[in-house]
C-alpha cells in the first residue's frame, strides 16, 4: 500500500509542509466516511457478538454489551451451515470465470470491430438489463425445469451469468476505449500479433477494470436470493436461502442471523482482500504506461 | 430450439393433466409403491419439532420399506411463490404444509387432491375452524395440522403497581384497570400495546359487535365492515388503540413479543406462545417479564368471551403429487394422536378436540383453550385470499390507527376493495 | 472456437495477474486473425449472446406473450388453457390512476436514487486518491463489507437503526440537545420511508460506483494532471477539464447501469415493509411482483413489467447516442 501512496504523493507539487496538513484534513474526512459508511456493517457485527437478548432494546446502546460466541453456534447448530456456503462459493466463482472471460471477449467485440449490427447488440445487452428480474421468475424457472436444470448449480451459474454480463461487457468497454489503438498498433508494428498485442498491451492496463467487475460479479452471485430459492431445493440451498432459516412464525433470530451474516460477509472480504494486491498492481501498471 | 421447447412444454402440459385424472379418484392410481416421498413443511417444524417430523418418516417407513422421504423447508413468505411455480412442473411435493387461510384458493383453483376425513385419526373431532379452512364445496382437501389461539397476556406486577388486584373478568374491568394503568405510566407507556396491522385482534371486536368482514347471500358474498355491528367494533378497536397503544401506529404484530418484552407495556392481546417468547430470556430486557406474566380469556364489549381468530395450520396433497396414498399415511402419521401429543407439547393447540378438552383441565393450558372455544374464521369466499393477500385489512386498519381516514370512511373503502375481488375464482 | 493456443504465456508482462481468463481470450481472436470482416466480431460475441439468448430469450417471449393473455395460477397450473385477451392487460394498467402515481413515485426515486449515489460516489473516489494508505484501506474494507452485506440482512440493520420502538438513530438524535426523536416513526408517511429506503439504497451502491471509477482514475495519465496545473488549473479545473472527460465513458456508464438498477429496486422495499410494502410505497417492481405473485394475475404483472422497460428505454435513450457514440470504430 505504502507505494501506491507515495506515487499519489510524488504528484502532488505544493510545499511538503502544506502537503502533510492537508493530507491530515483528507485523512479526517476519510475516517468520517469511514464510520457513516461502516455504522450499518458495525451494528451487524455489534448485533453478532452481544448476548442475544440485548440484540433488540429499547434502549439501545452504540458499543458492545458483552462477548459472546454463541449466536454463532446457534447459527451454526441450525441447518447445515457448510454446505450451502461451499455451493455459494462454487456458483460464485463459476461466475466470475466464465463470466468474465465471455464478457472479455463480447466487449472486445463491440469495442474494437466495427461490424453490421454493433449497434443492435449494444443496445440490446442494455435492454435486456431493464427487464424486472422479479416479473421473470416463473418463466425462467420453467425454462430450466425444461431443460434439466432445476435443482443444478449449472442452472444457477448460467441465471447469475445472464445478470452480470450484461454489466461486464458494458464496463470493460468503457476500460477498452480508454486504451489508446495506438498502443496495441505499435505493438502491432514491433511484430506483436493481434492476439499478442492485446495480450501484452491491452490486458495489463484491463486489469483494474476486470478486478472491479470480477468483484461485483461475485457479489451479486453471492448475495443473490429470490432465484436462488426458486431454482434450487433446499438440498442444495445457497448461503443467502440459509440466512432464512433464522425467521419463524415465531419470529426471528436477530441475533444468530447477525452471526450467519457475519460468517457470510468473510469471504467477500478475503476475496477483496487478495483482490486489493492485483488492483494495486494494475496501479502500477496505469504508471508504467506511462 | 424454441420448437424444441414449446413441444417439451406441450409433454408437460399433458403428463399434468394424466396426473390431474389420476388424482380425482381420490388416489386410487395414487402410486402406493412409491419410491420417494418429498414434504413441504415451513421453518417452524424444523426449528422446533424436527423429532416429530423424524417420527413421521419412521412410521412411513417401516410400512414402506425402501422409501426416502425428503424434506424441504421453507419460510412463510417464500413458500407460496414458490409451490406456485413448482406446480407448474413435475416437481410438485407429495405433501405442503398451508397456513389454514392460504388454503382456499388453492383449493377453489383445484391444485390440492380431495382426501377422505376417516383415513385420518380424530377426523369427526378437529375443530371446527381448522375443518372449515380444509373444506370446500363438502369435500375435504387438507388436514388440519395444529391450531393456534389468541389469548390476553399482562403482567400483574404493573396492574398491581396501579392497584389493580384482580385478573378482569370483563371487558369494563379490563378497561378500568387499563385506564389505572396508563394514568399510573403516563407517556410513552403502552397500557396495551396493540399494532394497528393486527387484523385478527381487530376483527374480533367486530365479530363480536355482531359484525363480520363479509357475508354470503345467495351464493355471492358482500363486504360487510361498513354495516353498523361492523362499525361498532371497529369503533371500539380505535378507542383500544387510542387509549392505550402508545407505540408504532404502522406496524404489524410481527415484532410483538419482542416489544412486550422490553417491559414498555403492561398487555398484549395475540398468540398464546408470545406471552411465553417475551419472557424468554432472550427477549425479556427487564427481568421482570418471567415471573409476572399472566394470561387470561379476553373478554369482549359484548359481555361474552370474545372471538379469538383461529390460526393453524393444515397438511395438502397437491394433485400432481404422483405418491398420494402414501402421503396421506405420511399425514396421518404426522398429524394423528401421537403427533398431536408432540404438538401440544411445544405449545400448539391440538387440531381437534378430544384433545382440546384435556388442555382445559390443565391450568397451564385452559386459558388458551377455553379462548379458542369461541372463535371466527375468515370468509369462505372464492376471492378471500385476493383480499388477504393485497392487505386490503391491514391498510384500513393503519389508516384507522393513524388517524388518515375515520373509522366509516376507511371500512367503506376497504369493503369497495373486498367486493371487487371476493366472489372472482 | 477451440484453436489451439500457441501463444506464449512467458512473454506477458508481470502486471498481468488478474483471474484466468486470458487463455480462453486468446483463441478465438487468434483462430480468426485474418482480418476477415465480420465473422471475428460474431465470434467473439456468440459466448455471452448465447447465454443471454438461451436464458432470457425464452423467458421474454414468454413475458411478452403473457401480457396478451389472461393468465393466473390455473393456467399456470395448466388446469385451464390461456386466452387470449388482446390489449386488455395494458388498458387495464394504463387507465388505473395508481399506475401512474407509481410511475411518477418511481421516478423521483430513482432519480434521487441515481444522483445521490453517482455524487457521493465520486466525491469518495476522488478522497481516496488524497488520503493516506491505511485510511484508504480502512475505507475499501468497509465499502466492500457493506456492498458484500446480504441486501436482506443490510435492510434487516436499517429497519433496526430507524426503528420507532428501539431504533440507534431515535436514540442518538434524541441525545442531541433540543430534539425529541424517541419514538418518531420514520414509516408513518411514504417519502419520509421513501427517503430512508433511499439512503440504503445509496448506501449499498456507493461501494460499487466508487471501486470502478478508483479503477477508472488510475487511468487519467498522471503527466496530464501535472501539465494542467502547471498551466495555473485549479483543483476543480483539473478535475473539470482533465479528469472528467476521461471517466466520461464510465461515468455515463454507471449513471445508465444506476438508472436502470435503481428502477429495478425490489427487496429494499419488500423486505423494509415487512413483505407488503404500503400503497404509498409501491414502486413499479414492487406494484409488478403484487400484481403478479399476490393477486396471482401473472399477465397483469407481466405487462407492468413490460411498461417498466417501455420507460427505461425512454429515459435511457436520451444517453443512447452518447453511449454508441463512445469508442466509435471508424
Amino acid at each position: 500500500m505504502s507505494s501506491v501512496s507515495s506515487t499519489s504523493g510524488v504528484s502532488t507539487l505544493a510545499a511538503p509542509a502544506r502537503r502533510r496538513r492537508s493530507k491530515i484534513g483528507w485523512n479526517l474526512l476519510g475516517l468520517l466516511v469511514f464510520v457513516t459508511a461502516g455504522f450499518p456493517v458495525y451494528w451487524m457485527l455489534n448485533t453478532a457478538f452481544k448476548p442475544a437478548k440485548d440484540a433488540i432494546d429499547p434502549d439501545p446502546s452504540l458499543f458492545p454489551t458483552g462477548l459472546t460466541l454463541s449466536n454463532f453456534s446457534r447459527a451454526l447448530d441450525i441447518s447445515d451451515f457448510w454446505g450451502p456456503v461451499g455451493r455459494s462459493l462454487v456458483v460464485s466463482l463459476a461466475v466470475v470465470v466464465v463470466g468474465m472471460a465471455v464478457g472479455m471477449l463480447a466487449a472486445l467485440a463491440i469495442s474494437r470491430f466495427a461490424f453490421r449490427g454493433r449497434k443492435v447488440v449494444i443496445v440490446g445487452i442494455l435492454a435486456v438489463q431493464m427487464v424486472p428480474l422479479v416479473a421473470m421468475i416463473i418463466p425462467v424457472f420453467l425454462l430450466l425445469n425444461d431443460l434439466g436444470q432445476y435443482d443444478r448449480l449449472t442452472g444457477l451459474v448460467i441465471t447469475y451469468l445472464t445478470f452480470i454480463l450484461p454489466f461486464t461487457v458494458w464496463t470493460l468497454r468503457g476500460f477498452i476505449v480508454n486504451i489508446p489503438k495506438e498502443l496495441e498498433e505499435a505493438a502491432m508494428v514491433d511484430g506483436c500479433s493481434r492476439t499478442g498485442a492485446f495480450v501484452r498491451v491491452v490486458f495489463p492496463l484491463l486489469a483494474p477494470g476486470l478486478v472491479a467487475t470480477s468483484v461485483y460479479a461475485f457479489i451479486q452471485a453471492w448475495n443473490e436470493y429470490l432465484y436462488a430459492l426458486m431454482l434450487m431445493s433446499q438440498q442444495n440451498q445457497t448461503a443467502t436461502v440459509w440466512l432464512a432459516n433464522f425467521t419463524t412464525k415465531h419470529g426471528t433470530e436477530y441475533a444468530p442471523m447477525m452471526a450467519g451474516s457475519t460468517m457470510l460477509a468473510v469471504p467477500i472480504v478475503i476475496l477483496f482482500l487478495l483482490v486489493q494486491r492485483k488492483m494495486a498492481a494494475g496501479l502500477t501498471a496505469g504508471a508504467v504506461k506511462g | 430450439m424454441k420448437r424444441k421447447l414449446t413441444v417439451a412444454i406441450g409433454i408437460a402440459g399433458m403428463m399434468v393433466s394424466i396426473a390431474a385424472c389420476g388424482g380425482e379418484g381420490s388416489g386410487e392410481s395414487g402410486g402406493a409403491d412409491a419410491k420417494e416421498l418429498t414434504v413441504w413443511l415451513t421453518v417452524d417444524a424444523q426449528n422446533n419439532w424436527p423429532e416429530l417430523v423424524k417420527a413421521a418418516d419412521a412410521a412411513v417407513k417401516k410400512k414402506h420399506p425402501g422409501i426416502t422421504v425428503k424434506h424441504e423447508y421453507y419460510g412463510w413468505p417464500d413458500k407460496n411463490t414458490k409451490l406456485d411455480a413448482v406446480l407448474a412442473t413435475d416437481k410438485a411435493p407429495d405433501v405442503v404444509e398451508m397456513g389454514n387461510t392460504e388454503m382456499l384458493g388453492y383449493m377453489v383453483k383445484g391444485a390440492f387432491a380431495p382426501v377422505d376425513p376417516a383415513k385420518f385419526d380424530n377426523s369427526d373431532a378437529w375443530l371446527d375452524g381448522l375443518k372449515a379452512s380444509v373444506t370446500y364445496e363438502g369435500k375435504t382437501y387438507g388436514v388440519p395440522y395444529y391450531a393456534g389461539g389468541r389469548v390476553a397476556n399482562w403482567r400483574k406486577d404493573v396492574a398491581e403497581e396501579a392497584g389493580v388486584k384482580a385478573t378482569p373478568k370483563t371487558y369494563d374491568e379490563l378497561t378500568a384497570a387499563l385506564d389505572k394503568i396508563q394514568k399510573k405510566q403516563g407517556g410513552k407507556f403502552s397500557a396495551w400495546y396493540q399494532p394497528s396491522r393486527d387484523w385478527y385482534a381487530a376483527m374480533s371486536f367486530v365479530y363480536d359487535a355482531g359484525g363480520s368482514i363479509a357475508k354470503e347471500e345467495g351464493g355471492q358474498w358482500k363486504a360487510n365492515l361498513s354495516s353498523p355491528e361492523s362499525l361498532k367494533g371497529l369503533e371500539e378497536f380505535k378507542n383500544v388503540l387510542d387509549s392505550y397503544m402508545k407505540g408504532d401506529k404502522t406496524k404489524d404484530e410481527a415484532d410483538r413479543p419482542i416489544v412486550y418484552g422490553q417491559g414498555k407495556s403492561a398487555m398484549i392481546f395475540g398468540a398464546a406462545w408470545e406471552g411465553a417468547t417475551a419472557a424468554d430470556p432472550k427477549n425479556d430486557k427487564t427481568g421482570e417479564l418471567k415471573d409476572n406474566l399472566e394470561a387470561f380469556v379476553m373478554p369482549g364489549p359484548s359481555g361474552k368471551n370474545i372471538p379469538v381468530f383461529l390460526g393453524g395450520s393444515d397438511l395438502a396433497i397437491p394433485v400432481k403429487s404422483d405418491a398420494q396414498d402414501v402421503a396421506a399415511e405420511w399425514i396421518n402419521a404426522f398429524t394423528g394422536a401421537k403427533g398431536q401429543k408432540g404438538l401440544m407439547e411445544k405449545g400448539n393447540l391440538p387440531n381437534n378436540k378430544t384433545d382440546l378438552a384435556t388442555l382445559k383441565d390443565d391450568p397451564a393450558t385452559v386459558v388458551p383453550a377455553t379462548a379458542a372455544e369461541s372463535s371466527w374464521f375468515v370468509p369462505m369466499a372464492p376471492g378471500w385470499g385476493q383480499v388477504e393477500k393485497a392487505q386490503v385489512l391491514q391498510t384500513m386498519l393503519q389508516e384507522i390507527g393513524t388517524g388518515k381516514k375515520s373509522v366509516e370512511a376507511a371500512a367503506k373503502e376497504a369493503d369497495a376493495e373486498i367486493d371487487k375481488v371476493i366472489n372472482t375464482k | 472456437m477451440s484453436a489451439a493456443d500457441t501463444t506464449t504465456p512467458a512473454k506477458v508482462p508481470p502486471a498481468r495477474q488478474a483471474p484466468p481468463p486470458p487463455p480462453a481470450a486468446k483463441e478465438p481472436a487468434r483462430a480468426k486473425r485474418t482480418p476477415g470482416g465480420t465473422a471475428v466480431p460474431w465470434a467473439l460475441l456468440a459466448p455471452c449472446l448465447l447465454v443471454l439468448v438461451l436464458v432470457l430469450g425464452y423467458p421474454l417471449v414468454r413475458l411478452v406473450t403473457l401480457s396478451f393473455q389472461k393468465f393466473g395460477q390455473p393456467q399456470l397450473w395448466g388446469f385451464q388453457p390461456a386466452e387470449s385477451v388482446g390489449f386488455d392487460n395494458f388498458a387495464n394498467v394504463l387507465g388505473d390512476g395508481e399506475f401512474w402515481s407509481v410511475v411518477l413515485r418511481t421516478i423521483v426515486f430513482a432519480a434521487g436514487c441515481v444522483v445521490f449515489t453517482m455524487v457521493a460516489g465520486m466525491l469518495i473516489a476522488l478522497l481516496l486518491q488524497r488520503v493516506s494508505g491505511w485510511v484508504k484501506m480502512l475505507i475499501n474494507i468497509v465499502l466492500v463489507a457493506s456492498w458484500g452485506m446480504p441486501i436482506i440482512v443490510a435492510t434487516t440493520v436499517f429497519k433496526w437503526l430507524f426503528d420507532a420502538d428501539y431504533g440507534i438513530l431515535n436514540a442518538l438524535l434524541s441525545k442531541l440537545p433540543g430534539v425529541e426523536m424517541i419514538g418518531h416513526n420514520w414509516f408513518a408517511s411514504g417519502p419520509e420511508g421513501l427517503a430512508v429506503i433511499m439512503l440504503l439504497v445509496v448506501w449499498g451502491a456507493v461501494p460499487f460506483v466508487v471501486i470502478t471509477l478508483s479503477a477508472g482514475l488510475t487511468q487519467v495519465p498522471k503527466e496530464l494532471e501535472e501539465a494542467a496545473r502547471l498551466d495555473g488549473a485549479g483543483a476543480w479545473g483539473v478535475f473539470r477539464h482533465v479528469t472528467l472527460p476521461i471517466l466520461k465513458p464510465i461515468i455515463v456508464m454507471l449513471t445508465t447501469l444506476s438508472v436502470i438498477w435503481d428502477v429495478g429496486v425490489f427487496p429494499q422495499v419488500f423486505v423494509m415493509r415487512g413483505g407488503h410494502p404500503e400503497a404509498e410505497f409501491q414502486l413499479l417492481t414492487t406494484y409488478s411482483y403484487d400484481k403478479a405473485f399476490v393477486v396471482n394475475d401473472y399477465a397483469q404483472g407481466s405487462a407492468i413489467a413490460l411498461l417498466t422497460v417501455v420507460l427505461l428505454l425512454g429515459v435511457v435513450a436520451v444517453y443512447m447516442r452518447q453511449m454508441l457514440k463512445i469508442g466509435e470504430v471508424e
